[in-house]
């Protein structure tokens, strides 16, 4: 049978609480960023300048809006006959059906699915982290140490540490150690929750951790430390550049806003490595002959007849005449009315919001809907 | 029953009247609107008005289209059920240069007419800009048991075009070419049927050299002729004047929303620019921009392509600036069309006049 080296399984069925409204129809890879994106973009898009064909994606919460946006996997040039994306959800057998019942636990139920590409490595990978990565980069140190695992990690700052799971390294940057969100970390290197598996040793974890009736089957919490008690060889790989886990509506609207900066850190601006998204077919926008718009981001598709200052439009928005934002994002598709002013917000997909409004507040974020 | 059309675009043709323009590309590839190309128009009309199967015929030197069209997959036209087929056009002469719908080009294509099982064939030229459900004009035609319509719309005084003379049942009692007081303008959008055609090719194979419409002009009496209005917006894009009008119109209110705001939507190829960049200096009044775009300085009046920068101080006017220009700092664009790789350097002044744009060739260093 034709194999594939190395295959990528997504994680993308989760909810994402802690966004609220913006998660309430969809999951949240599924969510607008930076104007014209979703989220899954940043992992998909990946994957493809990476070399790797291949993605499971595995869905569960709210999957519509996701499904329908993933598509054939043309967007990312992921529609290949022996490959491309497959979209993966629980499923029923004759022993009856369940959810994914953590990270780990949705792999093994797609054992088969990895088996059928019959690869040697597998890349898990979720679909809500913000980040552009090569990971061949990452696989080559995974072939040349000869690792189990390789975990990608990334130095954050020592107060954080205990919202991560940490790794302590030893001089070969073989993981001695490992502490899933500590409360005292002995060290401030963070998984990122990218991990590279050789796919045998992967298989068998997984199977052994399914008959494991105190097991959370979850990566971080079950897999990672089983592997390190049977002295599996596991590597960190340092990634430097820029990496981010939207967790919450204020850290959400903040990695968008930095976007704006003069040299930002997250550059999906830059066309080499390029972020490829399933957009609709927009003209460009247009600015109307009493709009203004200063230190913004606005996609195509949108019209602005009012004023916008450093804000972020997404696609298909409509300002009206009269209306002014500011310090806000607005996600595609909203309509803002006359006159509204809209200061330091965000507005939810699709939106329509009336005219002669003043929404927004200083003291925290709101989502407007 | 429902009748049957097979869509045939000829892309075929150049047009000196464009100048720099069409330098070194045809009318078809000519960028248009700050993302599209002119032949996005009739393929997107073909395909959003469910013609499935679209025959197109080539420029002789087809490197510029091929590149924009490729499978044809944003127009869904990578089909197995009919698609996109290629019909490599014949070379031109100079006198020739701008006949759509060569005798030559179509016999040389026969075999798509002949195996084709549609009842009908809609021909185009790639010079209009109008997003327009042609089921009407389909149905229009098969009602009228005329074996060809035209489409026309109501401009007068367009050089080289072929005007219309009706009766009062919209039956063409005489056609012109060139100047003419006639006010109804054939707009290039034309049906005939397979079967008329077929023959119609074979009676004038020993004068392949002609033009379609330049015989049916000629002998416009000899045939039932059926005239149908354009229900919709129609640019005509002849020469750098109507360029620039039509790109203009982009900017009204109305048109903008007639040709692309509608369900049926223009597509043209995909690039996946990032959102365009609004600097803190910026200041753009009543312009249409595209994506991908840094925008520092000043603009009005004027249409941005993708990927353009736009330096602080710089200020553009009544200006078409194409894909991937460079206007560097303090300089002015003003009644200008700069086509794509333009390269305007600090404190340049670049100004044409209202009637007479400046046309700045591709690749351009100022």
């Amino acid at each position: 049978m034709k194999k594939k080296e190395c295959i990528a399984m997504l994680l993308a069925g989760g909810q994402g609480s802690r966004l609220y409204d913006l998660t309430k129809n969809n999951a949240k890879p599924a969510v607008s960023f930076g104007g014209k994106y979703r989220i899954i973009d940043f992992s998909l898009s990946n994957c493809i300048n990476s070399g790797i064909d291949t993605v499971g994606v595995l869905i569960q919460y709210r999957p519509l809006v996701l499904n329908k946006y993933l598509g054939t996997g043309a967007a990312w040039d992921l529609d290949s006959a022996y490959g491309g994306v497959h979209v993966l959800p629980p499923y029923a057998t004759e022993e009856g059906g369940s959810w994914y019942d953590g990270t780990a636990d949705a792999i093994y139920h797609n054992i088969d699915f990895v088996d059928s590409y019959n690869p040697d490595y597998v890349v898990i990978l979720s679909g809500d982290h913000l980040y552009k990565m090569d990971y061949n980069k990452m696989l080559d140190v995974h072939k040349e140490n000869n690792a189990d695992l390789t975990v990608s990690v990334m130095e954050v700052p020592w107060e954080d540490a205990s919202r991560f799971g940490i790794m302590s390294v030893d001089e070969k940057e073989q993981i001695v150690k490992f502490a899933e969100k500590p409360e005292k970390p002995e060290s401030n290197l963070a998984s990122m929750g990218i991990y590279i598996f050789s796919w045998p040793v992967l298989r068998q974890a997984l199977l052994d951790d399914h008959e494991d009736k105190d097991s959370e089957k979850d990566f971080g919490k079950n897999i990672i430390p089983k592997l390190l008690q049977a002295n599996k060889k596991l590597i960190a790989y340092h990634f430097d550049g820029f990496w981010k886990d939207v967790g919450t509506v204020d850290s959400y609207y903040e990695a968008q806003m930095h976007l704006m900066d003069e040299k930002p850190e997250f550059d999906i601006f830059d066309p080499d490595m390029r972020v490829f998204s399933n957009s609709n077919m927009y003209p460009p926008h247009k600015i109307g002959s009493k709009g203004e718009v200063n230190g913004s981001i606005v996609c195509n598709g949108c019209f602005v007849g009012g004023k916008v200052k450093n804000s972020i439009l997404g696609s298909g928005v409509v300002i009206e005449e009269g209306a002014e934002i500011e310090d806000s994002i607005l996600l595609p598709e909203c309509h803002i009315g006359k006159n509204t002013k809209i200061k330091h917000a965000i507005v939810n997909e699709g939106a329509q919001v009336p005219a002669n409004k003043e929404l927004g507040n200083a003291d925290s974020i709101d989502i407007i809907s | 029953m429902k009748k049957r059309t097979l869509g045939l675009i000829s892309a075929n043709y150049t047009s000196d009247e464009l100048l720099a323009l069409t330098e070194s590309r045809t009318v078809a590839t000519i960028p248009f609107g700050g993302r599209y190309r002119l032949i996005d128009f009739p393929l997107s009309n073909l395909t959003n008005s469910d013609i499935r199967t679209v025959g197109l015929i080539t420029p002789y030197y087809y490197r510029s289209i091929m590149d924009h069209i490729e499978a044809g997959k944003p127009w869904e036209l990578d089909r197995k059920i009919g698609g996109l087929f290629v019909l490599p056009g014949t070379v031109y002469g100079e006198r020739k240069k701008t006949s759509r719908f060569l005798i030559r080009d179509l016999i040389r294509n026969r075999r798509i007419l002949d195996r084709s099982s549609s009842d009908f064939v809609l021909m185009c030229d790639t010079s209009a800009v109008m997003n327009c459900d042609l089921k009407p004009f389909i149905d229009a035609h098969a009602e009228s048991g005329c074996p060809i319509s035209l489409m026309y719309v109501n401009e007068a005084g367009k050089k080289n075009r072929t005007y219309i003379k009706t009766d009062a049942k919209n039956r063409v009692t005489k056609l012109e070419r060139g100047e003419s007081k006639l006010t109804k303008l054939f707009n290039g959008y034309l049906i005939i049927n397979r079967n008329f055609l077929l023959d119609f090719i074979d009676w004038y194979k020993a004068l392949d050299n002609e033009d379609i419409m330049e015989v049916i002009t000629n002998n416009a009496e000899k045939y039932e002729i059926n005239a149908y209005e354009c229900p919709c917006y129609c640019g005509i894009i002849e020469t750098i004047a109507d360029y620039k009008k039509v790109s203009r119109d982009l900017l009204d209110h109305e048109v903008r929303t007639e040709l692309f705001e509608q369900d049926n939507i223009i597509q043209t190829k995909i690039s996946d620019e990032s959102p365009t960049i609004y600097k803190p200096s910026a200041s753009v009044k009543k312009s249409l921009v595209a994506a991908g775009c840094i925008i520092e300085g000043t603009v009005e009046n004027s249409i941005i392509f993708r990927r353009t920068t736009i330096k602080k101080g710089a200020v553009v006017k009544d200006a078409i600036i194409m894909q991937q220009n460079v206007i560097e700092a303090d300089a002015t664009v003003i009644n200008a069309i700069c086509d794509k790789y333009v390269h305007i350097g600090r404190k340049t002044h670049i100004e044409g006049s209202a009637d007479n744009p400046v046309v700045i060739k591709k690749n351009t260093i100022i």
